[in-house]
């Protein structure tokens, strides 16, 4: 077998954009995991990716476009859920169940709209991705707003920790706690509603848990789970767009399968290979630990 | 001297409730209080209000003889427990750093400065080994002294602590409060530790503060817990039971029975061992 076929790849304008695209949201999406982690907060991850639904699918029908449609309701959503929630975990996601079911309410109605007026491919394109068909103009500010989040997140570092473990510490240290939450749940937004283009709103929020909790496998420090898991994100979106260039070879038919499989089976696997080791590791300690 | 801590007049609402009205009482530097009362007291409204979080509609809190501020290092402030499940990448040393440098911007940089003071932290809590193991992995006691540590790296003033020994074993229990009693007289903190049962407390705290019914009374322990001292705090017959160096308060004899027990407090109605 050759490998001519990764450069051709690369050749290709299509996948230059979904590879710069997919990588640096990726990259955000693996630090941002690690305080996901943190915070418990994975449920808000899949609430925002299915708020965005509603989002992507509303933009088609009127002839946005889908990211935007994606980021302005899943922006909208997360500053809604940390404002209505309240202070302990159970009502935060009593809050934020509420929200999800009206999004998703008014998700399955655009769907449905997309389908039977606008663009057949909308709901193809809104649930499983549309990496290969972005927007070239769109790539600038994909960039910039995922470099944006990065500098947010690498900022706001500390205090983010220290508000997430012992927020009354943190008010007495002059942390501004609340303000912090929210701005980390609009960065969060942003890298959801972002996957949602690589991966599809239905698989999104695999980008967000599944690298850095795979690093965190590795590594106790936050700073390195999320580094860490931010690469491998990268990584594996890389690949996956490259399998699924390829994968038009693959069946007589012609059909590109689409990224969004590869991502998942991809983060899967990883989780899956860097779970087993560990446990190999493990038992192998405890051995040598009991008399 | 100015006390370190000092509230005069402290009144507290919430809406249109009274938390508690026209508290006055001093700490010093290194005296161990413990604050005792029933559900809703105000115990930990008033740690908030000591600590400048909770802003009183009255009165005025004065720390080291200076009104209480926000930015404050001269506050740690120990919550009732951190929850992390166990696979989450953060370890014992992280915890505690962010108690030195957890408010300032940018992610934290290893100098050797910094790890000293958190190491330092450690050893004052007995928890040099749980430096790098992650926090989810650890027993409520464990996480419990290194929440201590991540409030005192920081040398401060004053020590809160707000309900820390909640959902904690017996050993547990007894070894915190002991950690928490040898800080407060070696370390000269004026310490605050909000609890349900006074019997940890017994030959340990210095002082203890009853709130109740929005009044307090403060002194050392056998003058406060007395049924006449708590019977006008609350405003109805309260007994204090003593069994086997243990204490129990207990709902008073209007028919006859004492009932409704627990160990500090006549609301609830355990009967503890």
């Amino acid at each position: 077998m050759t490998l001519g076929w990764i450069g051709e790849a690369l050749a290709s304008a299509p996948v230059q954009h979904a590879l710069i695209a997919g990588t640096e949201i990726a990259f955000l999406s693996g630090l941002v995991g690690a305080f996901v982690m943190i915070r418990g907060q994975s449920f808000a991850g899949h609430v925002l990716t299915d708020v965005g639904t509603t989002g992507g699918a509303g933009a088609y029908l009127v002839g946005m476009n889908g990211w935007f449609g994606f980021l302005s309701f899943g922006v909208l959503a997360s500053v809604g859920m940390e404002l209505a929630g309240g202070r302990t975990r159970g009502e935060r996601d009593l809050a934020t169940g509420v929200v999800l079911s009206l999004a998703l309410g008014f998700g399955a109605l655009f769907l449905y709209l997309d389908a039977q007026l606008a663009h057949a491919n909308a709901s193809m394109a809104v649930l499983f991705g549309s990496l290969f068909t972005l927007d070239p103009a769109l790539v600038p500010w994909i960039s910039l707003t995922a470099a944006a989040c990065l500098v947010a997140m690498l900022l706001i570092w500390r205090p983010l920790a220290l508000a997430s473990v012992n927020p009354d510490l943190a008010r007495v240290r002059g942390v501004p706690v609340r303000a912090i939450s929210i701005a980390f749940m609009v960065v969060l937004a942003v890298a959801v509603e972002t996957d949602a283009l690589v991966a599809g709103s239905l698989l999104a929020t695999a980008l967000i848990v599944g690298p850095a909790a795979t690093a965190a496998r590795f590594t106790a420090s936050p700073l390195r789970a999320g580094l860490a898991g931010g690469l491998l994100g990268a990584l594996l979106v890389a690949a996956s767009v490259l399998l699924s260039y390829d994968s038009y070879t693959w069946l007589p038919q012609h059909t590109s399968w689409p990224v969004s499989f590869f991502v998942a089976a991809f983060t899967f696997f990883a989780y899956a290979i860097a779970a087993a080791t560990h446990r190999v590791a493990f038992q192998r300690r405890a051995e040598v630990e009991l008399p | 001297m100015n006390p370190a801590i000092s509230f005069r007049d402290l009144t507290v609402s919430y809406g249109s409730r009274t938390v508690f009205a026209h508290l006055t009482g001093e700490i010093r530097a290194g005296q161990f209080v413990g604050v005792l009362g029933p559900n809703g007291a105000g115990k930990s409204t008033l740690l908030k209000a000591i600590a400048g979080l909770v802003r009183p509609v009255a009165g005025a809190v004065e720390i080291d003889g200076k009104p209480v501020r926000r930015r404050n290092k001269a506050i740690g402030y120990v919550p009732q427990s951190v929850q992390l499940d166990e696979d989450v990448p953060l370890t014992g040393r992280d915890l505690v750093g962010l108690g030195l440098d957890g408010h300032r911007l940018g992610f934290p940089l290893p100098t050797k400065e910094r790890r000293e003071a958190i190491d330092a932290a450690l050893a004052q809590v007995n928890a040099l080994h749980l430096a790098d193991r992650r926090i989810g992995r650890l027993s409520g006691g464990e996480r419990q002294r290194l929440l201590i540590a991540q409030a005192v790296v920081s040398k401060p003033r004053v020590l809160l602590l707000d309900e820390p020994l909640n959902n904690l074993d017996l050993a547990s229990t007894h070894q915190v409060v002991e950690l928490v009693k040898r800080l407060a007289h070696e370390g000269q903190m004026a310490v605050l530790l909000v609890a349900h049962d006074v019997n940890p407390l017994i030959g340990r705290a210095d002082e203890i503060l009853y709130l109740a019914n929005g009044r307090m009374a403060k002194g050392p322990l056998d003058d406060v817990l007395r049924p006449e001292v708590l019977s006008g705090l609350y405003g109805y017959p309260v007994e204090v039971l003593r069994a086997g160096g243990r204490v129990i308060v207990a709902a008073g004899a209007m028919d006859g029975h004492a009932h409704a027990v627990s160990a500090a407090s006549p609301e609830a109605s355990v009967m503890l061992p």
